[in-house]
């Protein structure tokens, strides 16, 4: 032993022939686990032998030093401030999955950086002098759950890429599904990226100061922010109008801004009125307002002029050209032979159709056709023709309702309820409903097979994605999501990691198992299909459970 | 059967609260000597990438050191005092210290060279030959008789030049344990058996131990410990202990539940619970029928 100024206790380190010794691994067979066992010990010389010979295998293996050239170790220094590394290069395969860059400086994470120490890639340098792995263990995972990083190296070990979890998706199933996300301007979104859920703040509390320096992909948590779309002008969206209302546009990705989403609402609106002019036969031009989501934020609602000199609506306001007076339609009720007064200009029909020339429409043929036509329908449907089928009550519903006069309203109401007593149908099974045990399905709600076998199922099955987003009650319920975990890949990209394929939580053994109101609120916050894991832990062993749902078809017969 | 050395107690780290074991020779002492089994939880430096065996450190659980503690096997130390500033002194002695290893190394390595060309001498003489050979023959110059041509192609080991390796070659050890002196150990503290079951869990673990069993941890069959007649690399555990509370009341679901994990598996499910006496007493269930 040396004298106390020195900082190296020198009896726990390799001498140079030792270090010599190990520069080659000679031996990298890892003594099996489990085998064949005996089943209790009986003092055989075997068995004896048997134990000592596992007992020689683990103290060469768990004695073996961690030997490497300094050319193939990767150095970095610790800077406990921002509890980060900093690489001095990267080398190495490494970095394509670990680590961010951040003014210029390469950086890695406590947790990756623990981990390249561990598989002899790092080393790890404070002030002048390495830090072991023990004094890692304790310093590095300060911020970091123990159990975290034992999952993290499980993990890690079995070629997983494992990240932090950076929230859930901002793009939707269909977006995805079409590859749109990854084509949106992602620096635009950044830029607007300032708010962020309640949930989403509770997860990446944990980070240090420079958490933000990991920049933004596709997967960043953005819930309410408003992003400017470059789309391109033509494009109607009219369909998703519909669905994008208020509420529900804080769930899809194109988050609009305040003002887009007024004018999208107001514009739905003016649609739905979209009124027939029926005197003058045309279409109310100023009401016909296909939106486009431009790059003007005040689409306001315009005068007709203005849309009928706008050029980028050019498109639509094209359809009103036609001028309905002058297309004249068959007015079949008329009794007696049609005549058509001029016959159909061509130029209203379409192409490839030879002009009509015919003046006389025979009325009674076109109603025999039409009628052979709906017999062949109905006699698909139903077998037979509707004609013939027996459609009567089996019993007597022709009953008349008398008619209910009175003076005032109040009286009106009086002896309408009295009448609809007096006159209810008088149905040959009004004896069922007397008694205390009702039958289950009303004739009412007898509308098709479905809802009848609804009313069989007593206890109504849960619906997991119901939608039901968790208020901030349940903040402390809400289980925090450690990682996204990514199959290894070679197109792997740590910019944009795309949709993880796992997602894992983490819990100690002791705690309890996760409520089933906070699997419910996990499960509708993130609506995409990625499976999500716990990991208990238990005093080193790692076990991984999830919750998956479970639904039961409910058979419909035809009928 | 558990050799009581007081030489040197085992040292381990508490470390966030988990008691961490460094040193291989610990490792392997504990387990040899005290019978105690723990959790490896690192990468093995010969294989860091697989799950199937893990390094140190070792983990023990609350009740192993709770035991050790009292049995006087083990120091635990608090090892939160963070990474400190080396002085100017030590970082020159740091400096020094790869300086002489690398130095050290350029022999060694100069040495195994050396060894090697010896060992292949021969080979060497011979490609020496034929590549005079082959530049002979190119010279097509008056054919002179290779008997002639006796030059000398025995080698001296000792003069041949050997450049110093670069010192991107030379060898570091990445150190898995702390190589630091530490000024001072301190103690931690240990509050182990708090709660009620803690305690019970505990005594439970201490009789059983006491009788000379190997124990380990029990989340894998859905019960608080394992028992092992012997090491448990070598026999398959006997029994699964679920400790209860003795005045809980115990539903026969509950007993039909544990009587069908042990079945399962073949292991017997010891009821364990502590009375008011301090005694333990254990209850095994096994499925049987009627025949």
């Amino acid at each position: 032993k040396k004298k106390h100024e020195h900082i190296l206790s020198y009896e726990k380190i390799l001498c140079e022939e030792e270090l010599f010794k190990h520069r080659k691994p000679y031996d990298k067979t890892v003594p099996q686990r489990g085998g064949d066992k005996d089943f209790s010990p009986d003092d055989s010389w075997l068995q004896a032998k048997r134990l000592e010979k596992f007992y020689e295998e683990r103290k060469t293996v768990l004695a073996e030093p961690r030997v490497e050239r300094i050319g193939s170790l990767v150095t970095g220094e610790w800077n406990p401030d921002i509890q980060l590394v900093e690489l001095h290069k990267e080398m190495g395969k490494f970095w394509s999955t670990m680590g961010f860059t951040d003014k210029s400086k390469k950086w890695l994470y406590p947790e990756e950086a623990l981990f390249l120490m561990e598989t002899n890639t790092l080393e790890v340098w404070y002030k002048g002098l390495p830090v072991s792995i023990q004094q890692a263990y304790t310093e590095f995972l300060k911020n970091l759950k123990f159990e975290e990083y034992l999952v993290y190296a499980h993990l890690r070990r079995i070629g997983y890429v494992v990240l932090r979890h950076n929230g859930r998706l901002l793009s939707t199933k269909y977006e995805r599904m079409i590859k749109l996300d990854k084509h949106i301007n992602l620096k635009k979104r950044k830029m607007k990226m300032k708010q962020q859920s309640v949930f989403v703040e509770n997860v990446q509390q944990d980070s240090t100061p420079q958490k933000k320096v990991r920049l933004g992909n596709s997967t960043d948590s953005v819930e309410n922010c408003p992003v400017e779309m470059q789309v391109d002008r033509d494009t109607v969206t009219t369909g998703g109008l519909s669905r994008e209302n208020g509420k529900s546009c804080s769930q899809g990705s194109y988050q609009l801004s305040q003002r887009d989403r007024l004018n999208k609402d107001e514009c739905f609106r003016t649609i739905c009125k979209e009124s027939w002019n029926k005197k003058e036969g045309k279409i109310n031009q100023s009401e016909d307002i296909h939106f486009s989501r431009n790059k003007q934020t005040n689409v306001e609602r315009k005068t007709d002029s203005e849309y009928l000199n706008e050029g980028e609506n050019s498109k639509q306001t094209k359809c009103s050209e036609w001028n309905f007076e002058d297309i004249r339609f068959l007015d079949i009720g008329v009794p007696g032979d049609i005549q058509l007064k001029g016959g159909i200009s061509q130029k209203y029909l379409p192409k490839g159709i030879p002009p009509l020339s015919c003046e006389k429409i025979d009325k009674e043929q076109l109603k025999q056709k039409q009628k052979s036509q709906r017999r062949k329908e109905t006699e698909i449907r139903y077998g037979q023709d509707l004609d013939t089928m027996d459609l009567n009550f089996s019993c007597d519903v022709s009953q008349p309702v008398k008619k209910v006069s009175a003076s005032n309203w109040k009286e009106y109401k009086e002896r309408l309820l009295e009448s609809l007593e007096h006159n209810s149908f008088k149905s040959p099974v009004k004896h069922f409903w007397t008694d205390g045990v009702v039958p289950l399905i009303r004739p009412e709600e007898a509308i098709n097979t479905f809802s009848v076998l609804k009313k069989l199922q007593v206890i109504p099955q849960w619906e997991g994605n119901s939608g039901v987003t968790s208020n901030t009650d349940t903040k402390k319920d809400f289980p925090k999501v450690s990682y996204d975990v990514y199959k290894p890949d070679a197109k792997f990209r740590k910019s944009s990691p795309g949709v993880p394929d796992h997602r894992v939580c983490i819990v100690r053994s002791e705690e309890d198992p996760p409520s089933l109101s906070s699997i419910t609120s996990l499960y509708s916050y993130y609506d995409d299909e990625v499976p999500l894991h716990w990991a208990v832990v238990d005093d080193g062993e790692i076990a991984f459970y999830s919750f998956d749902n479970v639904s039961f078809p409910t058979q419909i017969f035809k009928g | 059967m558990c050799n009581m050395s007081a030489t040197k107690p085992i040292k381990v780290y508490l470390q966030n609260d988990k008691p961490l074991i460094w040193s291989s020779t610990d490792a392997v002492k504990i387990r040899e000597e005290w019978r105690i089994v723990g959790c490896l939880i690192g990468c093995l430096p010969r294989l860091p990438r697989q799950n199937n065996h893990l390094g140190l450190p070792l983990q023990l659980t609350k009740e192993e050191v709770t035991l050790l503690l009292e049995k006087g096997a083990i120091l635990l130390l608090n090892d939160a005092t963070g990474l400190k500033e080396p002085s100017e002194k030590e970082r020159e002695e740091f400096i020094e210290y790869r300086e002489a290893s690398y130095q050290s190394q350029v022999d060694l390595f100069r040495a195994e060279r050396k060894k090697e060309i010896y060992q292949n001498m021969a080979n060497i003489i011979e490609g020496k030959k034929a590549k005079a050979q082959k530049e002979e023959k190119k010279d097509s110059s008056e054919a002179t008789e290779p008997s002639e041509k006796e030059e000398d192609f025995s080698i001296d080991v000792d003069k041949v030049p050997i450049p110093p390796i670069p010192r991107k070659f030379s060898l570091v050890q990445i150190f898995t344990e702390s190589p630091y002196r530490l000024d001072q150990e301190i103690p931690a503290e240990w509050s182990h058996p708090e709660s009620k079951q803690e305690q019970l869990r505990y005594h439970v673990y201490r009789d059983l131990w006491n009788q000379g069993f190997f124990l380990s941890n029990g989340s894998k069959f859905g019960g608080d410990f394992l028992v092992y007649p012997g090491d448990p690399s070598r026999y398959h555990s006997h029994y699964i202990v679920i400790c209860i509370p003795h005045d809980k009341p115990m539903s026969a679901l509950d007993i039909v539940r544990m009587g069908r994990l042990g079945s399962n598996v073949r292991k017997t499910v010891l009821m364990c619970s502590q009375d008011c006496n301090q005694r333990i007493s254990y209850i095994s269930l096994q499925w049987s029928g009627i025949s």
